[in-house]
C-alpha cells in the first residue's frame, strides 16, 4: 500500500530529522521554508511570518505569504532554490517531494519536518500543537487551539438539530466539459460528512474523477459544492451543464461556491469553514448563540483570522 | 533528404576545428553550470572544493551533491539524445525523425506510468523493494519491453525495413497511449500530479550513486554509435548502393535500434520526458557541417551536452527560488534556432 510506504518514509525521515535536529534552546526555527498551505496559514495565524523565509506555490492564504520567495509546488521543491534562503528547517506536508529532492535536502545537513499524516478535519490542532513547538510559541499554539473549539462547539450545535442529511456532490471543475468530482476518501469528502452531509459520489469511485452525464443525472445531489470566490453567485456554467440541468441541486437553487483554500486547506480557518457549510446544508439549522464567523472566507481581505 | 553537399562549413580542416569549439563551448558551459545557481558561489572558490578537497560545509554539499552529479547527467544525457537522433535520422533517411517516431519514449512513459499508478497496489512488491529507484526501473523495462515487441513486428522474416519499423512503431504508439490513458483515469489524484511532472521532465535530485547505471549504458550506447559512423555514411547512398559496398544493413539498423532504444531509455528512466534535444540538435549540426557521420555524431553529441546544460542551467535560475520543467526550455530554445538555421540554409541555396 501506498499509505504503509509513505509510512515508513515519513518515519524514517522523523527519525533523520530527530538526529538533524538542533536543540532550538528557547527561539525555535529562525528561517523557515514552508512547503504546503496549511502549514503556511498556521504560521501566520501563529504570528510568526517573519520566520518565514520560503513557500510553496499552495501557500496561497493570507495573500501577503504569496509574496514570499516561491520554492515551488509542493510535490516538485526545487533544492538549490531552498538553500539559497540559508533556512534553518524545512516544514513540510506529508506528500512534500519528489522524495529524492528530499533526501538531498537533509545530505546537506538541513533540518526538515516532515509531517507524517495527509492533512485531515480532525489533525488541526494537532498540527498547530506540533508547528507552536517547533517555532517555541506554545502559548500563541494553546491560543490559537483554544480559538478554534469554539468553531467546533458551533458545528457539534449544528449537527445536533438535523436528522436528515442532503445529498451532496462537490464539483472540482468544469474543464473539457466533464466536471470532475469528489469521491471518497479525500478532503472535499471529509468535509461533506463532518458538516452533516452524504458525499454521493464517494459510494462509486475514490477520489477525483471525471463523471459521466447519466450517472451524474441519476446521483441527482441535494446540493452541489464547487470553489470560486467566497459568496460569489456565478453558479451558471453548473446549472446549465446536462450533468446537474435537471437535479434538485440546481432546481432549488443550491449550488455553493466556496473558497478552496477555506474550505479544503485543512488549516486553521477550515474548522468554521466546516460549520459555515453545515449550515449551508442545513439551513433550518441555527447556530449557537454569540458564535460568529471571525476567519477569512478569501484570501482577498487582508486578514490572517 | 540528406543530401550530401548542403552545409555551412563545406571543409574538412573546419569541421575539425568546429569539433574543438563544442568541446570547448562544454567545458565552458559546464564552469557556468557550476558556479551559478540558487547558492552562490564564485569561481575561485569552486577550484577550492573541486581539488582541493575541502571539509564539508554546505558549499562543499551543493557542488558535490547537487551540481556536480546534475551536470554530469545534463551532459550524458544530453549527448546520448543527440547521438541517438543524429542515427535515427540517417536510418530513416529523413531529418525529421527521433526516438519518439518509433514508439521508444511512449514505451519508457509506459514502464514509468505503470509503476507510479500502480506501484502501490498490482505491483506493490516492486515499489515496495525498489523505493525511490521503482520508476527509473519501471521507465526502462518498459522502454525495453516496447522496444523489444516492435522489433518482433517489424522484422518478420528478417527483413526488418523501414517501413515495416515505422508502421510497427506508430501501431504500438497508438496502443501505448491508450494504455497510458487508461492508467491516468484510474489513478488517484497523487499519482496523476506524479505522472504529469514525470512527462515533463527534470534533472533535479538525482545523486551520483542513483546515476551511475545509466550513465554507464548510455556511455557505452555512445562509443558503440561512433563506430557506426562510416557504414551509416555508405547507407545514405541508399540500401542496395550500401549492400553493394559491402554493409550489413539489417544489421546495422538493428544496431541503431537497439543502441537507441538502451540510450533513450536509460535516459527517460532518470530525467521524465526531454523531448526535442535528439530532433534539434543533430538537424542544426547536419546544418552546419553537413551528413558525414564521422563529424555529425560527435558534434551532436557535443551539441546536445552543450545544449541540456544550457538549458538546465536556464530552469535552475530564471525563476529562483523555484525551477521550471526542462522541456519547456528545450524547446523554447531551440524551436527560434532551428528557424534561423532553416531559413540561412535556404539561402545559401538561392545564391
Amino acid at each position: 500500500m501506498k499509505a504503509q510506504i509513505t509510512t515508513l518514509l515519513t518515519s524514517s525521515l522523523l527519525l533523520l530529522t530527530s538526529l538533524l535536529q538542533p536543540t532550538y534552546a528557547d527561539q525555535g526555527a529562525k528561517n523557515i521554508v514552508v512547503s504546503g498551505g496549511s502549514i503556511t496559514e498556521i504560521i501566520y495565524a501563529l504570528g510568526e511570518e517573519n520566520r518565514i523565509v520560503g513557500v510553496d506555490s499552495t501557500s496561497v492564504f493570507p495573500v501577503a505569504a504569496s509574496h514570499k520567495p516561491q520554492i515551488g509546488y509542493v510535490r516538485k521543491i526545487n533544492v538549490e532554490g531552498i538553500l539559497s534562503l540559508n533556512p534553518d528547517l524545512l516544514l513540510g506536508e506529508a506528500d512534500t517531494g519528489p522524495d529524492k529532492v528530499l533526501t538531498q535536502l537533509q545530505d546537506t545537513g538541513l533540518p526538515t519536518y516532515i509531517f507524517s499524516d495527509n492533512d485531515n478535519l480532525a489533525g488541526v490542532e494537532e498540527k498547530i500543537t506540533t508547528i507552536a513547538e517547533l517555532l517555541a510559541v506554545k502559548e500563541k499554539g494553546q491560543a490559537l487551539v483554544e480559538y478554534i473549539q469554539a468553531d467546533r462547539k458551533a458545528l457539534t450545535h449544528v449537527l445536533k438539530q438535523v436528522n436528515n442529511k442532503p445529498k451532496v456532490l462537490f464539483v472540482l471543475s468544469l474543464r473539457s466539459g466533464q466536471p470532475i468530482v469528489a469521491g471518497a476518501g479525500n478532503s472535499a469528502d471529509e468535509v461533506i460528512n463532518a458538516a452533516g452531509g452524504v458525499n454521493v459520489a464517494a459510494q462509486h469511485f475514490d477520489g477525483w474523477k471525471p463523471l459521466a452525464t447519466e450517472a451524474a443525472i441519476a446521483m441527482n445531489p441535494d446540493v452541489i459544492i464547487s470553489m470560486g470566490r467566497h459568496g460569489e453567485q456565478k453558479a451558471t456554467d453548473l446549472s446549465q451543464v446536462p450533468h446537474f440541468k435537471f437535479s434538485n441541486a440546481v432546481k432549488n437553487n443550491r449550488v455553493i461556491l466556496i473558497d478552496g483554500t477555506y474550505l479544503l486547506g485543512m488549516g486553521p480557518r477550515t474548522p468554521q469553514a466546516v460549520v459555515e457549510l453545515a449550515t449551508l446544508l442545513h439551513p433550518d439549522a441555527t447556530l449557537p448563540n454569540g458564535y460568529r464567523f471571525r476567519a477569512a472566507q478569501s484570501a482577498s481581505e487582508n486578514e490572517s483570522l | 533528404m540528406l543530401a550530401l553537399e548542403q552545409s555551412l562549413i563545406p571543409a574538412e580542416v573546419a569541421r575539425k576545428w568546429m569539433l574543438l569549439g563544442l568541446i570547448i563551448g562544454c567545458i565552458v558551459v559546464s564552469f557556468i553550470g557550476l558556479t551559478s545557481g540558487g547558492v552562490s558561489i564564485s569561481y575561485s572558490r569552486l577550484m577550492d572544493i573541486l581539488f582541493a578537497g575541502q571539509s564539508s560545509n554546505l558549499e562543499h554539499a551543493v557542488i558535490w551533491q547537487i551540481r556536480l552529479p546534475r551536470l554530469v547527467l545534463a551532459i550524458v544525457v544530453g549527448a546520448g539524445l543527440g547521438a541517438c537522433g543524429a542515427a535515427m535520422q540517417a536510418i530513416f533517411r529523413n531529418p525529421l525523425a527521433d526516438p519518439g517516431l518509433i514508439g521508444i519514449s511512449s514505451g519508457a512513459a509506459l514502464g514509468a506510468i505503470s509503476t507510479i499508478v500502480l506501484g502501490s497496489t498490482l505491483l506493490s512488491g516492486f515499489a515496495d523493494y525498489y523505493g525511490i529507484y521503482a520508476v527509473p526501473i519501471g521507465a526502462f523495462l518498459g522502454c525495453l519491453g516496447v522496444c523489444s515487441l516492435i522489433y518482433r513486428l517489424s522484422s518478420q522474416g528478417n527483413r526488418f525495413t523501414i517501413v515495416s519499423l515505422l508502421l510497427a512503431g506508430i501501431a504500438v504508439n497508438a496502443i501505448v497511449g491508450a494504455v497510458i490513458g487508461i492508467l491516468t483515469l484510474i489513478s488517484s489524484d497523487q499519482q496523476l500530479r506524479d505522472l504529469t511532472f514525470w512527462s515533463m521532465g527534470s534533472l533535479a535530485g538525482n545523486s551520483f550513486t542513483t546515476i551511475i547505471p545509466s550513465l554507464c549504458l548510455m556511455l557505452a550506447c555512445c562509443f558503440g554509435f561512433s563506430r557506426l559512423a562510416q557504414p551509416l555514411n555508405l547507407y545514405l547512398l541508399g540500401e542496395q548502393q550500401a549492400r553493394h559496398l559491402g554493409v550489413d544493413v539489417v544489421r546495422l539498423k538493428k544496431k541503431v535500434f537497439a543502441y537507441t532504444a538502451l540510450c533513450t531509455g536509460a535516459a527517460v528512466a532518470l530525467t521524465g520526458i526531454i523531448g526535442f534535444v535528439g530532433f534539434i540538435v543533430p538537424h542544426i549540426v547536419r546544418l552546419l557541417i553537413g551528413p558525414d557521420h564521422r563529424y555529425l555524431l560527435p558534434a551532436s553529441m557535443l551539441g546536445g551536452a552543450i545544449l541540456l546544460c544550457l538549458a538546465d542551467l536556464l530552469a535552475r535560475t530564471l525563476i529562483l527560488p523555484s525551477e521550471l520543467p526542462i522541456g519547456l526550455i528545450t524547446s523554447a530554445l531551440g524551436g527560434p534556432f532551428f528557424l534561423i538555421m532553416l531559413v540561412k540554409t535556404y539561402r545559401i541555396k538561392e545564391l
